[in-house]
């Protein structure tokens, strides 16, 4: 772990000291309501380092921090506002997740203004809510702990409401327009990106983010079918070339790029160059969600297409397009009151028309899919503690960075990820 | 015709079917300065889920009991949700800016008092249960 995550550990132990002695419920603060979550997950691999060392011996490896204020006032208004500290493997941060006025006019029509949640199909705005499902981790290849810093939150303006259509249903939306929020250089989605580049991102503007979202709660008691579409446009990224040593190790058939110049010349004409890449981004949601007692099926589509426009020192401005998907399905069961049993299966991959990774040259096929069956386990000790175990058996290398690994060449296709969380809500 | 008669009289004897049972799982309250003096099933459903949250005069401060047969029947009929389905959303609501957590209670009496106190305040009781300092609201 980290040195630089002593507010979150701080945090942590505050929070479970005062936790664990008082019954937690939500503060009072005069007209302001408190509520809070504090969480620490552990995760252990056969074989990879996995969001932290993983690989090697089990690494407390997330540790979230989340703390949110609301205010109704007389005249309807609600400011709301949530802070949300993490860390991550060797990533950590404090954010503003979201802080926003809200009104709503009717149930028909509301407007959310300032920075808002991020509607991406069932899970999107409620990412980090571990506390309101058995997972620890959702499935891996659609809502990665890595990706957050883009899909959890924009700055903008939200529409929303509900339609009812009598004995057809009714149908809640959201309608979102405004831009992506910015992220430190060392955020794990950054890293991410840069993972198998030839370059390192340096830092990376906003763009506009526009979403639409629908979800129809149909006649049929406990089914709701929807779907979101988000657009982002205009996220433009700085880089430095990485060297031809550098470049040797990551995951990716880049790595042979040094290769088409002569020895030498890309250390001296390319590594250290600057780089721009500009990227737009359009993903789509499909879900369905069915709930019968204690039973909820779901089940969720989702495609992304990425078009970037990069320009390379000695390449010059070159295009590519990008389309991965991936889809899950996902059973929970209350078996009793504590004890909440889930699991699901879930396939990504890199790019949906080489779903086998037959263009893959170097790096091994499985570097384009992942597979993985998760069963999880949460029991609630108490009204306000959580304790979670998981397994995941994934088939696949996709989601595997290449830090804290052996060289790309060398993975396997079968591994094994274990997570164990605590949290505490109040 | 007569085809399409019965089943209208089916369609009315089962929706009055389901009124009554619906009127039977708990006694729905407001403070009593509260205009509306009735609210359809699909009203309730709305208020307890977050999505209606005004009344024709101001904001609803939505009191729920913490545990208890009525609050199961009452989340279960009209939210179509277990007890603890029905806590989790709302605190994916609170979590996610999307909405203010219900006041919760553990006993009715504390319920009627907070109802009966606070302007814009909606709940329930046991049938039954509403007293003359709440003002009982009608489920169409």
């Amino acid at each position: 772990m980290s040195h630089s995550c002593w507010f979150q550990r701080a945090a942590l132990a505050v929070t479970c000291a005062v936790g664990s002695s008082i019954h937690l419920h939500a503060v009072s603060a005069g007209p302001i309501a408190i509520h809070g979550a504090v969480s620490a997950t552990a995760s252990y691999s056969d074989k990879y380092d996995f969001y932290g060392s993983t690989g090697e011996s089990i690494d407390i490896n997330n540790l979230e921090l989340t703390l949110n204020g609301a205010q109704q006032f007389a005249n309807g208004v609600r400011l709301s506002a949530q802070l949300y500290a993490y860390e991550l493997g060797d990533s950590s941060d404090l954010t503003l997740d979201f802080a926003s006025l809200d009104y709503a006019f009717n149930e028909k029509i509301g407007i959310r203004i300032g920075r808002n949640k991020q509607p991406n199909g069932l899970f999107g705005d409620s990412q980090d809510l571990d506390f309101v499902r058995p997972f620890v981790f959702l499935p891996l290849g659609i809502y990665g702990k890595d990706q957050r810093a883009l899909t959890a939150a924009f700055d903008g303006a939200t529409l929303y409401g509900s339609l009812d259509f009598a004995a057809a249903g009714s149908i809640d939306y959201q309608l979102t327009a405004g831009w992506t929020t910015r992220m430190s250089e060392d955020d794990p989605f950054i890293s991410s990106i840069g993972e198998s580049s030839p370059s390192v991102t340096t830092s990376m503007d906003v763009g506009e983010s526009n979403t639409a979202w629908l979800a129809w709660n149909t006649p049929i008691d406990g089914l709701r079918l929807g779907g979101s579409a988000s657009m982002v446009r205009g996220l433009s990224m700085d880089g430095v070339m990485r060297t031809a040593a550098e470049l040797a190790t990551i995951p990716s058939d880049l790595r042979t790029l040094p290769s088409a110049f002569p020895e030498g010349v890309w250390d001296m004409a390319v590594a250290g160059q600057s780089t721009t890449l500009d990227l737009d981004m359009v993903r789509s949601f499909f879900f369905a969600e069915y709930t019968r007692g204690d039973w909820q099926f779901i089940t969720e589509y989702t495609q992304m297409q990425m078009d970037m426009t990069s320009v390379m020192p000695l390449f010059g401005a070159s295009t590519l397009k990008m389309r991965s998907d991936a889809y899950y399905g996902m059973v929970t069961w209350q078996a009793t009151p504590r004890l909440q049993l889930g699991a699901y299966y879930a396939e990504s991959f890199a790019n949906k028309y080489d779903r086998k990774g037959r263009l893959n040259v170097i790096v091994p096929d499985h570097r384009a899919w992942t597979k993985d069956l998760a069963v999880s386990a949460s029991f609630a000790a108490t009204e306000w503690l959580q304790l979670k175990a998981e397994v995941h058996a994934i088939n696949g290398t996709q989601l595997l960075a290449g830090r804290g690994n052996p060289d790309v060449t060398t993975w396997e296709r079968d591994w094994l990820y274990f997570a164990v969380k605590s949290t505490i809500s109040f | 015709m007569t085809t399409v008669f019965r089943s209208f009289l089916l369609v009315f004897f089962l929706a009055a079917a389901s009124a009554a049972t619906r009127a039977q799982e708990a006694a729905f309250i407001a403070h009593p300065d509260v205009a509306e003096s009735s609210l359809s099933a699909d009203d309730v459903s709305n208020i307890l889920l977050g999505k209606k949250t005004t009344w024709g005069s101001g904001p609803i401060k939505l009191a729920l009991l913490s545990t208890g047969s009525v609050h199961e029947a009452v989340a279960k009929t009209f939210a179509q949700r277990s007890a603890d389905q029905l806590d989790k959303h709302w605190k994916k609501l609170v979590f996610t800016g999307k909405g203010i957590m219900p006041a919760q209670f553990k006993t009715e009496a504390e319920l009627l008092d907070f109802v009966s106190k606070t302007p814009g305040a909606f709940g329930y009781v046991a049938p039954g249960g509403a007293t003359g300092s709440v003002k009982t609201i009608a489920i169409q």
